[in-house]
């Protein structure tokens, strides 16, 4: 049976399903013995799930108007163009 | 399925047979200022005028170049480059989908060539490795708790996000770079290895570090209080 480092260094295939079926048979049977590694495995899941949930930073409102500024030079060079 | 054992940490990565883990990307050039994208790329026609890029895509790019660079005063500097980049090329665009894919591209470059004018040398010696969890036999060497997930309340998911973001920027550089693409931009590997210039071997593996550093990060604000 492999170990719990085993286990873990191969937590990033598992976890996106990319063990071949004998590895992932191995894990998946470590599993059922180890309360530890059960923990371990679903607080490496919710590490990645709640980082995906981050939200875009607002935009600092000095670089709005820089932006801005860069934008309606921009269309001053380029000339009167119709709006896509 | 070919099985590599990463030298680093003895991460085992599986990729699909067919692949080129070994192959390496060329290197981004060294630019006096932001480097163009390579001549043989098109850069795609994103169909928006300068005006929707600006609103709905300049939070992108600040938010991607906050992350990478780790303050707001760079992030700043990095988005305007990358601002006057596109709007200079949006006349000579032709038209393709993938669009946020050349832009994710063109922020990545501009932020690593920031960091490399910079020139400031960041210690990459991680304080805590996560291997020495382990006893000897490979065996956890205390009960791992599990994680009570934060409740669905706004006021604690803005703190959540604040944890989050500073774990993000204790991260080593090496790390963090993989990690704000594959998790945080949800990147394939396959384009986070061209931008970064690694094979997608090293991507996972640093992947794989970076994730069990955030993870022992979070743990003290998640996990359930010892019984």
């Amino acid at each position: 049976m492999i170990t719990c480092r085993q286990l873990v260094e191969q937590l990033l295939d598992f976890i996106d399903d990319q063990l071949p079926a004998e590895y992932r048979e191995q894990v998946e049977h470590h599993l059922c013995d180890c309360s530890s590694c059960v923990a371990y495995v679903e607080s490496y899941r919710c590490t990645v799930q709640l980082t995906r949930r981050l939200p875009c930073v607002p935009l600092p409102r000095d670089l709005q108007a820089q932006l801005q500024l860069i934008l309606e030079d921009t269309g001053e060079e380029q000339g009167p163009q119709s709006p896509s | 399925m070919i099985e590599l054992v990463s030298r680093d940490s003895g991460v085992s990565l599986f990729l699909q047979a067919g692949g080129r883990p070994g192959e390496q990307p060329r290197q981004a050039r060294t630019p006096t200022g932001a480097p163009p994208p390579p001549a043989e790329e098109n850069p795609p026609v994103p169909e928006l005028s300068p005006e929707q890029i600006f609103r709905e895509y300049s939070p992108r790019v600040y938010t991607l170049a906050r992350r990478l660079l780790g303050n707001d005063a760079d992030a700043e500097d990095v988005t305007q480059e990358v601002f006057v980049q596109v709007l200079r090329k949006l006349a000579t665009f032709r038209g393709e989908a993938a669009f946020p894919t050349w832009l994710h591209r063109v922020t990545v470059n501009a932020a690593l060539a920031f960091r490399r004018k910079r020139a400031l040398r960041e210690d990459h010696r991680v304080s805590y490795d996560p291997l020495t969890d382990f006893q000897a036999d490979g065996n956890h060497r205390a009960p791992v708790r599990r994680w009570e997930p934060p409740p669905d309340e706004v006021a604690v998911e803005h703190e959540t996000h604040r944890l989050i973001e500073a774990a993000i920027d204790r991260l080593p550089e090496i790390y963090r770079d993989v990690y704000v693409l594959a998790d945080v931009e949800e990147v394939s590997s396959a384009d986070i290895a061209q931008m970064l210039g690694l094979s997608v071997a090293a991507v996972k593996s640093r992947l794989h570090r970076a994730r069990l550093l955030m993870r022992h990060a979070l743990a003290p604000y998640f996990e359930e209080s010892a019984a």
